[in-house]
């Protein structure tokens, strides 16, 4: 697992507590029924915070899956990436 | 702390043993990250405990707050913002800023003001902490900006007003403007993207702040109970033993008003009930040649014991301890030497240590803040300012004690004790404060959260029981504290505590003996747990019990008045 997703992986899992790392590995919202529009508002702001991103609220109907999170913040993550495990 | 930290607090305070504390956000915005980062605050002051939070309908504080049934919750938190007393006040509506409008715009925010008080007041005894506006007013008056218009005055007025009527109540804790615009930059506290788009107004950083600050008021931390102060350049300026009692100074015109700041914090604190103690390596002739003076600001009565010599301040520090009866992790310590504040630290790893920086008034400015910050109470009691008294007095009783022990019911019948028994159950703040600090005399070492200690106060199958006593030698105020249960027959105390300060007196067999009087039983039953630091209570047990460990936690009547020794009190019921 790359760092990038590894520190994804801990959001996630840190917004969707009763889920597994690896559930949430290929995790959709279809297939977490918790995961509504306040959660998904919850995470992006938690996206922003983590990876110094400004995310505009129209990009949460493309955030429907773990996937396309880690799509959209591989692509626009400016800060350098921790070390794996700091 | 940021949302991911607040989000794994959560998560991982949910496996936290006990019932989770019940926690109420009453806003009318969108609670999103403020409910996040409330209850990891929460969850995270002191040992860390599960929260749960629930909250209301958007847009409807008021309604939420008047829906709120104090029964239901351990504590609430209300967050008041501008479009919650007039919409128009709020970036989500867009009803006219006219000025025609303004004495409308007024007059709505005082009705709700008014529903917000009356409803506020209704969630007594439980304990709400209250934010108001902390976002700026929009440009709604017709004045530029910088200058301050009638509307705004008179809206600020009535928002000074409501908060100063607040205060009123014990169980309300208003958030201080003055420390949120000291902790959250005005500027950086609006988010007005995420208003407009989710209905939440607060930067991430402005809602951890104002989550942290709450969240203190409903689960306050330990507050210190001592504090122990070096002289030489730290209460005064210049050594003693060198230029003299005459010449020590703490004044503007010595050039010294830093020590003459810190004297009057130490003396509004002693005030206060902070015990206050002195450390130094001095001879105590020049010492009390200084507090003879009459221009000191911390009198010599508000300061016990003082300990002067020339050993190492640890020992005086061992001696003060002592002299208190409390543990180290209560106290507080300031000199003006690093090495002495070592010396005392490696002694005492639970002591805080603090340096007092008589060079740097900026610092000593933040050092008298901090100083209030660990000694501060939301309310005085009579306890307070009895405190230092009475310790003093148990001192001098303790010492009577000792030089004449072979005759302690001589002393005792002579010491003019009076006990005052109480029953009420009203909220007293200075049980509740016994309940959850006294270690030693404590049946099980049980503690409450604000919230139990009032449904027990309210639950009618309980009594409880408080005792106030005073001697020859001074008043203690109220020392213990009994509570429990009566069935057909027999009694079952499950919280019994008593101040140190006041053993030695017998006041423990006149609560007893009180209880098997009152309720006419054949035996008490005692919910009693050893704990490292009750030994006190099991000695007095074991008088009537014998040595642990005990088969039985019932002491029949018989065997009561058997082992009971006389008492001497005179009593007086308030039932």
């Amino acid at each position: 697992m790359t760092a990038l997703k590894d520190r994804l992986s801990d959001c996630f899992c840190a917004v969707f507590p009763n889920r597994s790392r690896e559930e949430l590995l290929t995790a959709s919202r279809e297939s977490i029924p918790e995961w509504d529009s306040l959660t998904g508002v919850t995470m992006l702001m938690l996206l922003q915070q983590e990876f110094h991103l400004d995310i505009d609220l129209t990009e949460l109907e493309n955030f429907d899956s773990v996937q396309a999170v880690y799509d959209y913040v591989a692509a626009n993550a400016t800060a350098p990436e921790e070390p794996h495990g700091s | 702390m940021n949302l991911l930290e607040a989000l794994k607090i959560i998560n991982r305070s949910r496996n936290e043993p006990g019932k989770p504390f019940r926690l109420m956000l009453i806003c009318g915005f969108t609670p999103l990250h403020m409910e996040t980062f409330l209850a990891a605050h929460v969850a995270s002051y002191g040992p860390l405990a599960a929260v749960t939070v629930s909250h209301g309908l958007y847009g409807d504080l008021v309604g939420n707050l008047e829906r709120c049934r104090p029964s239901e919750i351990d504590a609430a938190a209300v967050v008041v913002e501008w479009a919650d007393l007039d919409a128009r006040l709020g970036a989500r509506s867009a009803g006219g800023w006219d000025p025609s409008r303004l004495s409308d715009i007024l007059q709505c925010v005082r009705i709700q003001l008014g529903r917000i008080g009356n409803a506020l007041r209704s969630l007594e005894p439980q304990p709400v902490a209250v934010s108001l506006p902390t976002l700026s007013l929009p440009p709604v008056s017709f004045a530029r900006p910088g200058q301050l218009s009638a509307f705004e005055a008179e809206l600020r007025s009535e928002m000074a007003l409501f908060a100063a009527s607040l205060t009123a109540y014990p169980h309300l804790r208003v958030l201080s403007a003055l420390e949120i615009d000291d902790r959250s930059p005005v500027n950086l506290r609006h988010d007005l993207k995420s208003e407009l788009a989710t209905g939440f107004p607060y930067s991430l950083g402005h809602a951890d702040e104002l989550a942290r600050l709450l969240a203190g008021f409903l689960r306050p931390p330990a507050r210190k109970k001592g504090l122990i102060t070096d002289l030489d350049d730290t209460l005064w300026r210049g050594i003693v033993g060198e230029i003299g009692a005459a010449q020590v100074s703490w004044s503007m015109e010595g050039n010294a008003q830093v020590h003459g700041l810190y004297q009057q914090l130490l003396a509004s604190l002693a005030a206060s009930g902070t015990l206050v103690g002195v450390a130094s390596k001095n001879d105590p002739a020049l010492i009390d040649e200084a507090f003879a003076r009459r221009d000191i600001l911390l009198p010599p009565e508000r300061i016990f014991p003082i300990e002067a010599h020339w050993g190492a301040k640890s020992k005086s520090i061992a001696r003060i301890l002592k002299a208190w009866n409390i543990s180290s992790d209560a106290v507080l310590f300031v000199d003006d030497s690093p090495m002495e504040l070592a010396e005392v630290q490696a002694a005492y790893p639970a002591l805080e240590c603090l340096l007092f920086p008589k060079d740097d008034p900026a610092a000593l400015w933040n050092l008298l803040y901090q100083l209030r910050d660990r000694f501060g109470v939301a309310r005085l009691q009579i306890e307070d300012s009895l405190r230092s008294d009475s310790l003093r007095s148990h001192a001098k009783f303790e010492a009577e004690i000792q030089s004449d022990s072979a005759d302690i019911d001589t002393f005792l019948q002579h010491a003019d004790a009076e006990i005052t028994f109480s029953c009420s159950k009203q909220a007293d703040a200075r049980a509740f404060e016994l309940l959850n600090k006294t270690n030693q005399f404590n049946l099980n070492g049980e503690r409450l959260s604000e919230s139990e200690w009032n449904s027990l106060l309210a639950s009618e199958n309980r009594f409880v029981l408080k005792a106030s006593y005073k001697d020859r030698f001074g008043s203690l105020g109220t020392v213990a504290v009994l509570a429990g249960t009566c069935c057909v027959g027999s009694v079952m105390i499950d919280h019994w505590v008593m101040s140190c300060r006041a053993f030695s007196r017998r006041i423990e067999h006149r609560c007893l003996a009180w209880v098997f009087d009152h309720f006419n039983v054949g035996e008490v039953a005692l919910r009693f747990v050893s704990t490292p630091r009750n030994g006190p209570l099991q000695e007095f047990v074991a008088t009537f019990l014998g040595p642990l460990p005990w088969k039985s936690l019932q002491i029949p009547y018989s065997l009561f008045q058997d082992k009971c020794p006389i008492l001497y009190h005179s009593l007086l019921e308030i039932l």
